[in-house]
């Protein structure tokens, strides 16, 4: 019975040490290929997990009514994404076009310079599935399944057609972790649209995102839409990350706040992207559009017969 | 014998818990399946037993977490080994015992977490967190617990006949 009992006490001892063991290694970065191996040998435990409950769905909803309208809905949830999509396009278009008259102009005045224009956005997409979701209410991270293999390095941004979603923190073979812009440790740098006001744009414990330290002299107001800034080089410029739907304005701050609707639905994340391969830039060094300030109207004289 | 008979449905569990449990509708937070069932199996296992399944589950979670490797690990062992001593003398024949447990054990699993990530250099925000997510997240586990607690009884008659009371 005491045999019994100490060798009982020795593996709780064990298992203990064990956990402890576990964290230190961690710390010190070298459980790397364990985890690699673990979650390797558990994807197509998720994935079957994930094929079952795809199918379960299927059989609840065998109604054909239900299904017409899920399909209907789809579609017009499809019709208005495309439509915020093409908004976001036009009004960035608009700027862009505002500022290149603008460089254009300052061309036409120094006709010394050489000057050529370059695209700073390099897309290399990869679609990855969402395989699974952190398992705590502590954090918000999502598992995909693309990883070293596919070229999936850490920091790399990840997003949907609809907007930013993250970053990865860690990579295996074919899987990697993408921290969400809704945990509280996310930050990302942004500017408001409309006025290119600048501000960082961070999560909390809810997943509910802010834009913080806006400086109180910028107009921001409800409906705004946020962009990634490219400040720091960690994102391209130019992403979606929400709308704004309450602004949080004191005197007594030297800065104001602003609640956003991230444009990505997190609870249904499904697909994603991941950019393998941007231009660093960073809107915030870009000359900002005054609609005020109209360029000048330069036309080329056409030359008479 | 009976841990490694039980190991599949930990696997399960655990599967579960990453991939398909949806977050609740108003609270936007999920139960935490894993907790509740090392919790509601020390209730009825022999003690140390807990432990063992704690160990194991959070082995499982640690592989698909964001958060440092073997914080899953640490607290659901330690959470098993607690609820192992009150095992044979609490549990039995209380009431108010198991929910308890279960509010207590999901306050200790979450400080716990939080104090590992502040000595991993995290900013914590320990109010926020307590407030809006471990209180919230205790009170879900509570509500969840029959469900698990039932099935989990019925399964431990079946494999131990011999230990209920």
């Amino acid at each position: 019975m005491y045999s019994s009992n100490r060798n009982r006490n020795t593996i709780l001892v064990l298992l203990f040490v064990v956990a402890l063991l576990l964290l230190g290694l961690h710390a010190a970065g070298q459980l790397q290929p364990l985890e690699n191996f673990a979650l390797g040998w558990m994807m197509p435990l998720l994935r079957g997990i994930l094929g079952m409950g795809d199918a379960a769905e299927m059989a609840t909803g065998s109604f054909a009514d239900v299904n017409a309208l899920r399909e209907q809905l789809k579609q017009l949830q499809g019709e208005v994404n495309e439509l915020t999509i093409m908004r976001v396009r036009i009004r960035e278009l608009e700027n862009e076009n505002m500022l290149l008259r603008q460089q254009l102009a300052y061309k036409q005045s120094n006709p010394d310079f050489d000057l050529l224009g370059a695209a700073v956005l390099q897309r290399n997409p990869d679609l990855a599935r969402v395989i699974g979701q952190d398992p705590s209410n502590l954090a918000r991270y999502v598992i995909i399944d693309q990883g070293s293999a596919e070229g999936v390095k850490n920091a790399m941004p990840v997003v949907t057609p609809r907007g930013l979603v993250g970053r990865v923190t860690q990579t295996g073979t074919h899987w990697a972790k993408v921290l969400l812009i809704t945990d509280a440790s996310s930050a990302v740098n942004a500017v408001v649209q409309s006025t290119r006001a600048t501000g960082v744009v961070q999560g909390d414990v809810n997943g509910v995102l802010t834009i913080k330290y806006v400086p109180q002299g910028e107009a921001i107001k409800t409906g705004d839409l946020i962009l990634t800034s490219g400040l720091g080089g960690n994102f391209p410029k130019r992403l979606v990350i929400g709308q704004v739907t309450d602004v949080h304005k004191r005197d007594i701050e030297l800065f104001q706040e602003a609640t956003i609707a991230p444009t990505v639905d997190f609870a249904r994340l499904e697909f994603v992207l991941v950019l393998k391969k941007f231009t660093p830039s960073d809107i915030t060094q870009e000359p900002t559009p005054t609609p005020t300030a109209a360029p000048t109207r330069t036309r080329t004289p056409t030359p008479k017969p | 014998m009976t841990l490694w008979l039980l190991i599949p449905i930990l696997v399960v569990v655990v599967l579960v818990q990453i991939t398909l449990l949806p977050p609740t509708p108003i609270l936007g937070l999920r139960i935490d399946l894993p907790l509740i069932v090392v919790v509601t199996w020390g209730m009825f296992a022999p003690f140390g037993e807990a432990a063992h399944w704690g160990f194991i589950a959070g082995m499982l979670l640690d592989v698909a977490s964001g958060l440092p490797f073997g914080i899953h690990t640490l607290t659901l062992t330690l959470i098993g080994l607690g609820i192992g001593f009150g095992q044979a003398t609490f549990f039995r024949g209380n009431l108010i015992a198991p929910p308890l447990a279960m509010l207590l054990a999901t306050l200790f699993d979450h400080v716990l977490i939080l104090g590992c990530l502040s000595l991993f250099g995290w900013q914590i925000a320990w109010n926020a967190y307590l407030m809006r997510v471990t209180l919230l997240t205790a009170l879900l586990n509570t509500v969840a617990l029959p469900f698990a607690y039932l099935p989990l009884q019925w399964l431990h008659r079946r494999l131990r006949p011999q230990l209920d009371v």
